[in-house]
């Protein structure tokens, strides 16, 4: 109970309780699971509650707790029996993740999650009102796609742009779970192409085929290739202008310090030397490169990434300067 | 001597039981608890401090005029329309769903949570979301819901930002591209800005509410890089190689006028009022895009490529 405060425990003591008189009672377990508190805990709030009361005190004036075996039943002052207003934070958490779930794509205008939102709408008041909810760009049409395989577990073939790689390829996938981080959505699957499960971002998939073909779910959350991604990269610390600091608002960055006159040291996990050469030439003049800690079986060196950057910056160029 | 917890249950229940507001002294002598504290100071401190515990868990003691009372005599309350929850009445299947949206969208799982068992639902075990299909992990910010509140409520926000004091009439909170925004006003500068929250530096004053009308202002905040800034709205034209079309559309959303070309490439037409975050984003593409218009923002981007290699 490390943390808990007296207004903490009377929340959740005026949440059981209200629960309780209506099931008429129920067992210590049921209620311990149901609102995530131990035994302990239960038995010593429930103590306290039969111990209070209002005014004279009288046994009439007093709440009633009584513990037969496991079975709890409560009788107590009409004011106990409903249940609590919800906090502003409270209402918000519930409406916003409610609204964040009713966004995303393959969810039912009609169903259950609408209804409630409706009835929340009422009940709640406005708290979540002037709240806008954006989960990140990728196209609607290719996550419900997405969406829908993931539940009748069909195998894809999509399309995909690596931007570490900077290549364009063909995958059979078996798709497991969607997951929307930092403003992007990604896909969890099972990619034949690797044997391995992999991240796809969903912006970079062009296209989704349908096979018809099934696969057995293999309950891929996608958590270890969050982690693992960026555990064995290697990592590269460059050095920054203050402009270019705007411009790295969405690159996972490892590291970071910063100097009295506004230059920004960092250091980053590079999933491709493409993706860094393009990170790069945005960041142009604005960025050195100071060192590379390369991960296992690679020994990239820092004329290695200048090399890359030159060359990426030259096709680029050749664009502008062969049309002018 | 009695617990807390106790003296706050009995505190509670007498506040919310009583139809007429009771004077300090009633409450000193009906609340068991305040009873055996023998110094009226001593007991004003506890009392004082146990009205902030119970506002704090939404229970709001209110000071009121005591009707029949003598003249100018005071009493407090607590109002059970302040107190209680307007059941919305979820059928099972609502429940669930909102059950589900709680333990697929991560914004903040353990106040949901706690709102969620007033509603009638059930505590959300915050095991990463082994039920789900769908994970949407949301930044939590210590500033929403003074942020909200402050939007619905029309009260001024203060706070410290890019190393500035700000007064903001705050009208529109928002998630994009995983971040909490706040559109505002701001009185300083005279000028509506957007303020990413994760920024704003140390604490946040909030005001009296009403303290300004709501303006009329567009219902989404502008965060697009290439429409960030003050400059004029200037048309450019970008063409996007095949294989990259998905990524341009997702990323210069639907304000763009998008024509497909015979070789499967695609011309973006759109409004650009920021030409650095103009060339960050198209640049952000590598060689499979190019601008084509106008001259110069092509200008921009050779002096830009130039520069990086020297």
């Amino acid at each position: 109970m490390a943390g808990m405060t007296a207004s903490d425990r009377i929340r959740r003591m005026l949440a059981i309780v209200p629960w309780l008189v209506e099931q008429g009672g129920a067992s210590v377990d049921e209620i311990c699971q149901r609102f995530s508190i131990t035994e302990k805990a239960l038995l010593a709030d429930l103590d306290v509650l039969a111990y209070t009361g209002v005014y004279p005190y009288t046994p009439d004036a007093m709440n009633e707790v009584s513990i037969v075996g496991d079975w709890v039943r409560v009788e107590v002052a009409p004011h106990f029996r409903k249940p609590l207003k919800l906090t502003h934070d409270e209402a918000l958490a519930v409406v916003v993740s409610a609204r964040a779930l009713a966004e995303m794509p393959g969810v039912d205008p009609d169903g259950p999650l609408q209804r409630a939102l409706v009835k929340l709408q009422g009940s709640l008041g406005d708290a979540a009102s002037g709240v806008g909810i954006d989960l990140g760009t990728a196209d609607g049409s290719i996550l419900s796609t997405l969406r829908n395989a993931i539940r009748s577990r069909e195998r894809l073939v999509i399309t995909y742009y690596s931007a570490g790689s900077d290549r364009i390829s063909e995958r059979a996938i078996d798709p497991q779970r969607l997951v929307t981080r930092d403003g992007n959505w990604y896909l969890v699957a099972w990619c034949h192409s690797a044997a391995d499960e992999r991240l796809f971002r969903v912006d970079r998939i062009s296209a989704v085929d349908r096979t018809d073909e099934t696969f057995e779910n293999r309950g891929l959350l996608g958590e270890a290739t969050f982690l693992s991604d960026i555990a064995d990269l290697p990592r590269v610390t460059l050095q920054l202008a203050p402009p270019a600091r705007i411009w790295m608002e969405r690159v996972p960055v490892v590291h970071a310090s910063e100097s009295d006159d506004g230059q920004l040291t960092v250091t980053l996990a590079v999933s491709g030397r493409a993706w860094l050469a393009t990170l790069l030439m945005r960041l142009g003049g604005d960025a050195t490169i100071v060192s590379v800690a390369s991960g296992a079986g690679s020994d990239l060196t820092v004329a290695d990434l200048e090399a890359d950057r030159a060359e990426l910056v030259a096709r680029t160029l050749s664009r502008y300067r062969d049309a002018t | 001597m009695i617990d807390k917890f106790e003296r706050l249950l009995n505190l509670m229940g007498t506040l919310l039981q009583t139809r007429v507001p009771l004077t300090i002294d009633e409450i000193r002598v009906r609340v068991s608890g305040y009873s055996d504290i023998d110094n009226f100071d001593s007991f004003r401190r506890a009392f004082e401090r146990d009205k902030l515990d119970l506002k704090e868990m939404g229970a709001e003691v209110v000071l009121l005029n005591i009707d029949f009372g003598e003249p100018g005599q005071q009493g407090y309350r607590i109002l059970p329309q302040n107190h209680y929850l307007a059941d919305p009445g979820l059928d099972g299947d609502e429940l669930a769903a909102v059950q589900l949206a709680i333990e697929s969208v991560r914004l903040d799982q353990k106040t949901a949570s706690l709102g969620l068992r007033h509603l009638g639902g059930r505590e959300v075990s915050g095991v990463i979301g082994a039920a789900t299909e769908l994970d949407a992990e949301l930044p939590n910010s210590p500033h929403l819901g003074d942020a909200t509140m402050a939007v619905q409520q029309r009260r001024t926000l203060s706070f410290h930002y890019g190393g500035i004091d700000r007064v903001v009439e705050p009208y529109r909170v928002g998630l994009n591209d995983g971040q909490w925004y706040l559109g505002g006003w701001d009185r300083l500068r005279d000028a509506h800005r957007t303020f990413r929250m994760d920024r704003i530096e140390g604490s946040m004053a909030v005001g009296a509410p009403g303290e300004f009308a709501r303006p009329d202002v567009p219902d989404q905040l502008r965060l697009d890089p290439w429409r960030f800034g003050d400059g004029v709205a200037v048309r450019a034209r970008v063409q996007f190689d095949r294989g990259h079309v998905e990524r341009a559309m997702a990323e210069f959303g639907s304000d763009t006028e998008w024509s497909l070309q015979p070789n499967g490439s695609v011309i973006g037409e759109l409004d650009v009022t920021a030409a650095d975050g103009f060339r960050s984003v198209v640049l952000s593409f590598g060689d499979h895009a190019e601008v084509l218009e106008p001259p110069e923002a092509r200008r921009d981007i050779i002096e830009w490529l130039s520069g990086a290699v020297n």
